[in-house]
């Protein structure tokens, strides 16, 4: 070793050691945790098709109607598969009506719910449609489109296998979609089922109506107090429901996913239902005429613009196109048009002030802030995945309604392991 | 036969002479590079003040007041402070990542030296597990002091700032409970209690008790050190403010007897008795966020707006229409931070913006929704 490279070496260990002295303890990131720690997931491998849209559209299609699979089957191991549809009851509290598969469960409902859960993808992020390669993975174990996660575990694994060899059920519904969003289903029956025993039951007990899934779709996620619609922690003007990132939708642009329930993000992807990855949505349509979207908007003085600058900052200046700019503001900064336009070099200046500084920008980075459409606006279907459907949630405003979320009503039912089945959070039907 | 040995380094000395010369420049350089490199640490620890290391833009920014103040950029929060006299101008103090669609919330120690930050970094978006983040505004660095705390939540200082009190999901007795913990800022996590509880906030401090708000069966129940000290409500409450003096506490009763109504609260401390806001109990007013004015009575911020109401933070300086929530004054009391809604009411509240609201009128903080604290420099 040459007194240079060993200089070199010295060097570089005392750099690495100030380097080591200077770094914080922990520097904050996210963190990305292999599932069922300390067994970890199965290493499944599925398709993802390249038709994601049409496929898994008519595969909750025939899961909710309780046609995707065949009856319970046993294998030549001894092992039981059973990701069938196991049917509904039906009616109130007082009037229960047995299990029938003639009730099924609305497959919009479910298309939200899947939307939520995994973003309608079966294969991870790194997969190309029309690929081959894992199955998307959750922290908790959850496989797929439905995010499965009962059964799914190493330890329900038949004792005859190998603790680290999937049971042929937990194989199908890893792999295959199809058997995954059927168990999905049937996952999400059964917590339908639950009520009245163990779950309150919202309206009538009809299967029908959207609203009355309002405890099941809760339940999906765990029955928990995050998910209670008055936890003091959310923001009670964030409105009845999440805008499922449609741009047109009250709340866009304001709240985001993190301040919702999980209800209000599953009940506000059945009402703004998304586009396929990649596309745009379709404008609002105009008031008064339901099928003929408004014609672009053009600023005017006026009217409140938001600077959107591909994520830079719009500078604003003395004159149009003059030099220094008076201040750069931000992505996402409101200001008002207060002048203009002038055409100068090929570009439209609008004369702007954000109540600190006010000068001229130009037009192409300003989009014209519209009124927030009523949340009973009719929405444009167009391009959508899946159609979109007007639907209630329950009106806080009524009194037997909000009685149901009292925290007597909550803490009683969860005391006794929901067990008596929560009357008192029962809330009447709130659309007639 | 014996042999003379021939040493290899005298031998690579004969053959490569200059190459000695550069070995020996190379050595004093790197050594130079390294003293240059740790030299400002050893002094540090000699000077004893090790966490004086690079400066964040905000240690060398004027003396003054500051809002602290956080903007979401996708997965990332921006922390920033901006001067109460200029809002515009911001300076960046740090970066926390987070899980996307998610937003951090947090506080700022007495001291004005960290920003406690409670950020959702694990789970995933449908099961999200939440981090406590210290950020250390004179450095610009955040450091994780503790994960798996429920998201959303508020992190309350020590009066001392040398710890901060965060909640988590536990167990007591196999039911599900949550536990209160005090978490140190070198990383030392103490539980002070668990128990069975719908949610538990930590609010303040009262003659060294830590006081929290419990919401379980019988709604809202003020504690200190996980004892009852106060009913405050048979509802749901939020938005909980303790009087700077620890006489009293403003809060948000979020009653279900006719249909959900937000209503303004003010509880006194010492003989257990309620009063309603003054001003702001008016049959149809609803009211949510409190902020105490330093020495002064509670402001919260209130619909319908029908004339200027003491108490209510849209009587300051707002001529347009819309209505405040409160976050925060200044501790002159001279600036109110709110959130300013431009709609008509809590159903139609359109769309917030960050202000900061004084005698002489109001100033945006254009691009940025959070609000963490006041920092005097």
């Amino acid at each position: 070793m040459g007194p240079a490279l060993r200089s070199l070496l010295v060097g570089a260990l005392l750099g690495a050691i100030a380097l080591a002295a200077t770094a914080p303890r922990e520097v904050a990131r996210a963190d990305h945790y292999p599932c069922h720690v300390p067994n970890y997931g199965f290493g499944f491998d599925t398709y993802e098709h390249e038709d994601y849209v049409a496929v898994y559209n008519q595969m909750i299609d025939l899961a909710a109607a309780g046609l995707a699979v065949p009856p319970p089957y046993q294998l030549p191991s001894g092992e039981w598969v059973d990701v069938s549809y196991p049917g509904l009851e039906t009616g109130p509290r007082s009037a229960r009506q047995p299990r029938t598969r003639t009730a099924t469960v609305p497959p919009s409902l479910y298309k939200a719910m899947v939307w939520v859960e995994s973003g309608w993808a079966h294969a991870a992020g790194s997969v190309p449609y029309g690929g081959v390669g894992p199955v998307i993975t959750a922290i908790d174990c959850g496989y797929g489109l439905g995010q499965i996660t009962t059964g799914m575990g190493h330890l329900a694994s038949p004792p005859a296998l190998d603790i680290r060899v999937p049971s042929a059920r937990q194989a199908m519904i890893g792999t295959h979609p199809l058997f995954n969003l059927a168990e999905g289903i049937r996952i999400f029956a059964d917590k339908w089922n639950s009520a009245p025993e163990f779950r309150p039951v919202a309206g009538n007990g009809d299967p029908a109506a959207l609203e009355d899934w309002y405890y099941a779709v809760w339940s999906y996620n765990g029955f928990a107090f995050i998910n209670h619609p008055l936890h003091p922690n959310r923001n009670p003007l964030r409105g009845e429901v999440w805008h499922c990132n449609d741009p047109n939708a009250p709340g866009f642009g304001t709240f985001t996913w993190g301040d919702y329930t999980y209800q209000e993000k599953v009940y506000g992807c059945v009402r703004y239902p998304p586009v396929p990855k990649g596309q745009s949505y379709p404008p609002p349509l105009a008031p008064g005429s339901p099928t003929q979207p408004p014609s672009s908007p053009s600023l005017a003085v006026g009217d409140t613009a938001v600077v959107r600058a591909d994520g830079q900052c719009l500078n604003v200046r003395p004159a149009p196109a003059a030099n220094p700019p008076l201040t750069c503001l931000p992505e996402g900064t409101r200001v008002t048009i207060v002048g203009g336009p002038q055409d100068l070099d090929g570009i439209t200046w609008w004369q702007v002030t954000n109540g600190q500084v006010t000068g001229w920008s130009a037009g192409q980075y300003l989009v014209k802030v519209q009124p927030p459409p009523a949340a009973d606006a009719p929405v444009n279907p167009a391009g959508r995945m899946w159609p979109p459907l007007e639907v209630a949630m329950p009106s806080l405003s009524a009194p037997a309604v909000a009685a149901a979320f009292a925290p007597a009503a909550y803490s009683e039912c969860a005391d006794r392991g929901f067990a008596g089945g929560c009357a008192a959070m029962d809330f009447p039907t709130t659309i007639p | 036969m014996a042999s003379t040995p021939v040493s290899p380094v005298r031998y690579r000395t004969r053959r490569q002479p200059g190459s000695g010369r550069l070995a020996r420049l190379v050595l004093v350089l790197t050594g130079l590079v390294a003293v240059l490199a740790i030299g400002p640490i050893l002094w540090g620890i000699i000077a004893g003040d090790a966490k004086h290391g690079p400066g964040s833009a905000f240690a060398a920014a004027p003396p003054g007041t500051y809002a602290l103040v956080t903007r979401t950029e996708g997965s990332v929060d921006v922390i920033a402070a901006v001067r109460a006299d200029q809002p515009a101008n911001v300076i960046e103090i740090a970066r926390v990542p987070h899980l996307e669609g998610f937003r951090t919330s947090g506080s700022v120690d007495p001291a004005g030296r960290f920003a406690a930050l409670v950020a959702v970094d694990a789970g995933s978006p449908v099961q999200p597990r939440a981090s406590l983040i210290v950020v250390d505004l004179q450095r610009g660095v955040a450091e994780r002091l503790v994960s798996g705390i429920e998201p959303m939540q508020t992190p309350l200082w020590t009066p001392a700032g040398d710890a901060v009190v965060v909640t988590r999901p536990g167990a007591a007795d196999g039911s599900p409970a949550i536990d209160v913990l005090e978490v140190r800022l070198d990383g030392a996590v103490r539980l002070r209690w668990s128990q069975a509880a719908l949610a538990v906030a930590p609010v303040g401090w009262r003659d060294g008790r830590l006081l929290t708000v419990a919401i379980d069966a019988r709604g809202s129940t003020l504690q200190a050190d996980g004892q009852d000290l106060l009913h405050l409500s048979p509802s749901i409450t939020r938005d909980w403010a303790l009087a700077p003096d620890g006489s009293a506490i403003a809060f948000v009763e979020v009653a279900t007897e006719s249909g959900v109504r937000y209503s303004a609260r003010v509880a006194a401390l010492d003989g257990g008795a309620t009063a309603s806001a003054q001003a702001l109990s008016d049959p149809g007013a609803e009211a949510l966020g409190a902020a105490w004015k330093p020495g002064g009575s509670p402001t919260f911020g209130a619909v319908p707006r029908e004339g200027p109401a003491a108490g209510d933070a849209s009587a300051q300086a707002l001529q347009a229409g819309g209505f405040d929530v409160p976050l925060g004054y200044s501790p002159d009391g001279e600036l109110l931070a709110v959130t300013h809604w431009n709609g008509s009411g809590f159903a139609s509240p359109g769309r917030p913006e960050l202000q900061l609201v004084g005698a002489g009128g109001r100033a945006a903080i254009p691009g940025f929704q959070g609000f963490l604290g006041w920092v005097r420099r």
